[in-house]
């Protein structure tokens, strides 16, 4: 294999390499807007990013039929 | 992950009221409660009533110290167990979980088999400690409908208890509290707030937490929303409420 052969194997897995990283970032279409609840994705989107722990607990209480956001 | 309710879930007894119960209820379900402690406000209809309502639910409702008034056998299940798995699925934790609610002498109901009264929290969480002991518990957890100063009172006596999560009147922990072994979280009232409670073991034995990360998150309209949960919220907006259901009326 000749040095310009290697210099273009080079470039061209260069170019790969680069259109695979763009074609990552390139953002994902929005998803559709739900029909209806997605109780599964409700629930995940609770849980912020962070180390995952051992057991995740979330609690409320006397919440007493209140369904909107106070105030 | 685990989600529970300490209980007073219920809005008043009215048409709009019982709406809101309902859609609350039905959002829970959504969200994926698991265990919910029984309030007094949400059990003041009587058992049969609490049942309507709640049929459609698939909750485990717990209550420790509800209790039949001739026999003192709580009327719901004392405690519940859960397996929680984390959400990489690499951890189960094995979670005990009781519900208390404040003392009351002077609460009197119709049950399931004549008149339910409240027994007094502590005697009673001790007797479902000592059942969990024989449950392989990792973790023990105790939904608290009462004063956070009584909570505190029966964490300090009774070992063994790893959380307190409660709700009374409003009160939220501030700052890290604790009784006994236990770690105390009120997370307020009117779903004002969320308390949020990231636990890590020392390893894979769960027989020590290596250490806790407790939030109380309020929830603001800053937080956006989930919109197939906000459809959900305002398809019970407009709904109209039904006509109260009268017994024994023609």
């Amino acid at each position: 294999m000749t040095r310009a052969s290697i210099r273009m194997l080079l470039g061209l897995l260069a170019l790969a390499a680069l259109s695979l990283t763009l074609a990552q970032r390139k953002p994902q279409p929005a998803p559709a807007s739900p029909a209806g609840p997605d109780p599964a994705s409700a629930r995940r989107s609770l849980i912020a990013a962070g180390e995952t722990p051992d057991l995740f607990l979330l609690y409320t209480g006397d919440v007493i039929g209140y369904l909107d956001p106070c105030g | 992950m685990l989600l529970l309710d300490s209980g007073n879930f219920s809005d008043n007894p009215t048409p709009a009221g019982d709406l809101k119960t309902k859609g609350l209820l039905q959002a829970m379900d959504r969200l994926e409660y698991q265990v919910v402690n029984v309030g007094e406000r949400d059990i003041r209809m009587g058992y049969a009533e609490f049942t309507r309502r709640t049929a459609d639910t698939p909750f485990q409702y717990i209550s420790a110290n509800i209790v039949d008034r001739k026999t003192k056998q709580p009327i719901f299940p004392p405690h519940a167990v859960v397996d929680a798995v984390s959400s990489d699925g690499k951890t189960s934790v094995r979670v005990g979980v009781i519900g208390i609610v404040r003392y009351n002498p002077t609460f009197l109901k119709s049950g399931p088999n004549g008149n339910i009264v409240i027994a007094h929290p502590r005697e009673r969480v001790q007797a479902e400690m000592l059942a969990l002991s024989k449950k392989n518990v990792d973790v023990v957890v105790l939904l608290a409908g009462l004063n956070k100063s009584d909570a505190k009172v029966i964490a300090g006596e009774v070992p063994g208890i790893d959380f307190v999560l409660g709700s009374y009147g409003g009160m939220v922990t501030a700052a890290e509290e604790t009784a006994g072994n236990a770690t105390i979280l009120y997370c307020g009232n009117r779903g004002q707030r969320i308390g949020e409670t990231r636990v890590f073991f020392t390893d894979d034995t769960k027989q020590e937490l290596e250490s806790r990360t407790n939030m109380l998150h309020v929830l603001t309209r800053h937080y956006p929303p989930d919109l197939g949960m906000l459809e959900f919220v305002n398809s019970i907006r407009r709904e109209p409420p039904k006509p109260a259901v009268t017994q024994g009326g023609s």
